[in-house]
């Protein structure tokens, strides 16, 4: 009988109840503004054209409010007596152990927070039974709500209530939580983009924040309307609600009641409190001022954010600001020493990151890419991006030495563009993989690497997803990339006719070179193929480059009398106005940025060009974007204007000999 | 019985009690005497099952204190600013105390009522401190309590209401052999309850006596003597703990039995002999002999 009453206190509860209770009618009166209330108001409301398929098309932002906030809440205010000095002295000197408080505040809580969900869930079925409307929420759409939102609730209540046992301030409760779930996400990217920094051919992008930020509660909260959850996800909510629980007790266990007030209870977490918040004060500390492109600033940013982090969690463990003692530097210097030297290891490439290169019998599989994110891609959806070509692993390989030995420095860029970036993974024999990615190498240092591998078949079919094109396709759009010059775009749909194309397409692909591969700018616009699915929904299509070095293209387009639709041609050019500015792209700033800084304020000579000949070869050469020595102007009938770039050996010698 | 054994309790790197060892005998009244910061309230909440020591042990009949709900059932706690659940009436922390402590007394907590005198309606957060106390008091006796544990009880209250809870505390001693344990700076506070007093300077206990074999055993003598030699005679045969000289007049603080004393100072035909009962205040001053200094301090 006694132990009995120990463990479930029907006094706590009844106290609670009158305490806290105003806690679990916030959270039912906002469930039910939240829901059924919107649903009337919505089914109401005569012009609107309702498509609920689930509970979070009806809200999103109230939803999780809810589900993060007032779960956060009820701990906090549940758990107050723990961090109270006066109250959590009357409560422990009561005969009652600590696991049993801890399971009767718990209990409260979770009566709190189910309840209203219930109630709540109650009450969306009658109002979606009443209109019809409401015909696509099914019962199981709600039940699953139900899961969802109590799985969640109970989620953010625990992991709040562990952390409660952590500190010893209840406003400190509340933020910590918020770090503490952020934390992971936050840290991962802010190690991942500062390694990024000193490692050479560090990949940020593959192991990128949004992949971490799956397992970040908050965003998949805000998520839910996208996407559901997956099985896994809720079997680790669950797993982190006992977690969380159990480490509660055991840290109720081990608490000391007089640390109530205190920001941190357990002394063996002060430091990790106080470097961890110095360590990410550091790292946020150098990102920032990375933007300023210069070293010194970056370790400027290390130094002063470190400093600032180490004090402000020291005054906060402290709680004063009056915390400059000697022994406080001497904890600022031992920090300080342990970096440096992690520094010198990281960027002394003490690990061989730099320098590896895998050897050709441990590799299985290859990839050269533009995109780390197509192998992330490729993970989630179980595809193998690697290819197995002997051929090819030797060719990516060859490049990939060449770029480790040389390592040429990475030039600065304002502008990105896609064959910027190379990202070489290798799949290995033993089963792991190995990422690196470069930006922006000079191409001259590594050519004859990079144009083997760029005129592999190998990589062309990847990266022009070459075998799409031999897909059933319904039509072929050509979408010019300068809008409104031609009117209308081309759209092709004789089976015929797309058949011959595709067939081209296959051969122009196979046989563009490397400088045109790279030289991405130089393109007429896009061709669109468009491959027909059972319903207009899963109508798919691709894009592929409309090249200006496609010559069988356009001999085709001609003889179908086509060519004026599908692109511009020289007899839509006005004028053409040419202006050498040597370096001026090397930061890939766009040419009209430079045509209008350089030249029309003067700085840079231009002149027109009036030789047909030369006016043609012009326009059949510049790019859009890209590095280039001379910048173009190009005006069209009319009023419509294009700028564009082109590299020194695309200028005819004779408008070349007027710049000398 | 209370038993405290090598009791140690550190707060991050002070020591607030240090290596203390400490015995309350059952149906005693404990007094413990310390300045501020001696670190009586830490031990009291150490004996009260609060805190956990670092090192030592408390028993309490026989039986560690520390989460353990049979015995807390019967241990009660008040401490120097009592705390009550916000918003609460007496008779809603009645219901509240009575879930916990299954020997409850209703009876008694209801004749406690004409004691107090304060209606059980009234929240008590707007009671004044010295009401506070005393419903502290009210709820703690109505549990039937077999120790009780005061820190700085008798604070804010008046001398009547002082009165009535000292009689209430005796009573319950007389009637159930409560064991009490009573903190206070001042010893003239408790002087007249406790039979058993300790002093608390800096973490640990520097002296325990019961104090009526102190009372009876000290006691302040004022003597005249013709000559000096004639004193230092006579002092020879006295256990003497201070002696001053006041004009012609001496004044020793002398430990011994009251007519053993007279017996031996009489023969030296002193011209003014009186023999005078000494305060508590007093006797552990001169008791203390070599740290005194830090005494007087805690008791003045």
């Amino acid at each position: 009988m006694k132990s009995k009453m120990s463990f479930f206190n029907p006094g706590i509860q009844k106290q609670n109840a009158k305490q806290h209770g105003w806690i679990g009618l916030i959270f039912l009166i906002g469930w039910l503004f939240a829901l059924p209330l919107q649903m009337i108001l919505l089914a109401e409301d005569e012009e609107r054209v309702l498509n609920i398929e689930h509970m979070y098309d009806i809200t999103q932002g109230p939803q999780t409010l809810l589900m993060a906030g007032v779960p956060v809440l009820a701990a906090i205010f549940l758990f107050r007596y723990l961090q109270v000095p006066d109250a959590a002295d009357m409560i422990h000197s009561l005969p009652v152990k600590r696991e049993s408080l801890l399971f009767n505040q718990l209990v409260s809580g979770t009566i709190m927070l189910v309840v209203p969900i219930l109630i709540t869930a109650l009450a969306v079925s009658l109002v979606s039974g009443a209109y019809p409307v409401y015909g696509d929420l099914t019962g199981t759409d709600i039940w699953n709500w139900v899961g969802i939102a109590i799985l969640m609730s109970l989620f953010f209540f625990l992991f709040t209530v562990f952390v409660g046992m952590i500190t010893g301030i209840s406003v400190a409760t509340g933020i910590l939580t918020f770090i503490l779930l952020m934390l992971p996400v936050g840290l991962f990217s802010l190690i991942n983009s500062n390694l990024a920094l000193y490692l050479y051919g560090f990949s940020s992008a593959y192991r990128n924040t949004e992949q971490a930020a799956q397992w970040s509660p908050i965003v998949v909260l805000t998520e839910l309307g996208e996407k559901s959850m997956s099985l896994g996800q809720v079997i680790g909510f669950i797993a982190a609600v006992v977690i969380s629980g159990a480490a509660a007790l055991v840290l109720y266990k081990y608490r000391h009641i007089e640390t109530a007030s205190q920001a941190i209870t357990f002394t063996a977490l002060q430091p990790i409190f106080k470097y961890g918040v110095t360590f990410c004060a550091m790292l946020t500390g150098g990102l920032y001022y990375n933007q300023y492109g210069s070293i010194g600033w970056v370790i400027f940013g290390y130094i002063f954010g470190s400093i600032v982090g180490y004090l402000i969690a020291e005054m906060i463990l402290k709680k004063t600001w009056r915390v400059f003692r000697g022994k406080l530097f001497l904890g600022y210097a031992g920090y300080a020493v342990v970096i440096v030297l992690l520094g010198i290891l990281v960027n002394y490439d003490a690990f061989g990151f730099e320098k590896a290169v895998p050897e050709t019998n441990e590799i299985e599989g290859v990839y050269f890419g533009h995109n780390a994110y197509q192998l992330t891609q490729a993970d989630q959806n179980e595809q193998n991006p690697y290819n197995q070509s002997e051929a090819y692993i030797e060719k990516v390989r060859n490049l990939h030495e060449t770029i480790v030995e040389k390592q040429p420095q990475e030039l600065p860029a304002q502008f990105m563009q896609r064959t910027d970036i190379f990202v070489i993974a290798y799949e290995l024999e033993n089963g792991g993989h190995m990422i690196r990615e470069y930006q922006h190498l000079p191409s001259d240092e590594i050519k004859s690497g990079l144009k083997a591998v760029l005129e592999q078949e190998a990589y062309k079919s990847q990266e022009y997803e070459l075998d799409k094109l031999n897909e059933k396709v319904s039509s072929v759009e050509f979408v010019p990339n300068i809008p409104g010059a031609v009117q209308p775009a081309l759209r092709i749909e004789d089976q015929e006719e797309i058949e011959e194309l595709q067939e081209i397409m296959k051969y122009e692909i196979s046989s563009i070179g490397y400088e045109n591969i790279l030289n991405q700018g130089m393109v007429w616009g896009n061709i669109q193929f468009h491959i027909p699915g059972d319903t207009e929904e899963e109508t798919k299509s691709f894009d592929l480059p409309y090249h200006k070095s496609f010559e069988e293209v356009d001999t085709w387009l001609k003889n179908n009398g086509y060519l004026e639709q599908a692109r511009l041609t020289i007899e839509q050019v006005d004028r053409i106005e040419i202006a050498h500015v040597p370096r001026a792209t090397e930061q890939n700033a766009s040419p009209v940025r430079i045509f209008r800084e350089q030249v029309e304020q003067g700085n840079a000579e231009s002149v027109n060009v009036n030789n047909e000949e030369e006016k043609n070869h012009i326009f059949n050469h510049f790019s859009d974007f890209g590095r280039g020595d001379y910048v173009v102007k190009i005006m069209f009938d009319g009023d419509e204007a294009t700028f564009g770039s082109l590299q020194e050996e695309q200028v005819p010698e004779s408008i070349q000999a007027q710049f000398d | 019985m209370i038993q405290v054994r090598n009791l140690t309790k550190t707060f991050e790197k002070e020591i607030a009690v240090e290596n203390l060892n400490l015995t309350v005998q059952q149906g005693s009244i404990y007094g413990l005497l310390g300045s501020n910061g001696a670190g009586k309230t830490t031990l009291l909440k150490i004996l009260a099952g609060i805190y956990r020591p670092d090192h030592g042990s408390v028993h309490i009949n026989e039986q560690p204190i520390y989460e353990n709900v049979p015995l807390k059932q019967d241990v009660v706690f008040i401490p120097d600013n009592p705390y009550f659940l916000p918003q609460a009436t007496i008779k809603q922390m009645a219901a509240y105390y009575r879930s916990f402590y299954p020997n409850w007394n209703e009876q008694r907590y209801e004749k406690l009522q004409e004691v107090f005198q304060i209606d059980p309606k009234r929240k008590i957060q707007r009671l004044s401190k010295g009401m506070k106390r005393q419903v502290a008091f009210w709820l703690s006796l109505a549990t039937m309590p077999e120790v009780l544990i005061l820190d700085e009880p008798i604070d804010g209250l008046d001398p009547v209401m002082r009165q009535k809870i000292k009689n209430l505390l005796f009573q319950d001693i007389a009637e159930r052999e409560l064991t009490v344990i009573i903190s206070s700076h001042n010893l003239r506070e408790i002087e007249d309850i406790c039979d058993h007093v300790g002093i608390m300077h800096e973490g640990t206990l520097r002296i325990e006596k019961e104090l009526d074999e102190l009372k009876s055993d000290t006691h302040k003598v004022q003597a005249a003597f013709e000559s000096e030699e004639t004193k230092d005679k006579m002092a020879a045969g006295l256990n003497i703990l201070h002696e001053e000289k006041r004009g012609s007049v001496y004044l020793f603080i002398v430990r011994g039995d009251r007519k053993e004393i007279e017996r031996k100072v009489r023969p030296y035909q002193p011209l003014v002999f009186d023999m005078l009962p000494l305060t508590l205040e007093e006797i552990f001053i001169y008791e203390m002999g070599g740290i005194g200094y830090e005494i007087e301090n805690v008791l003045l």
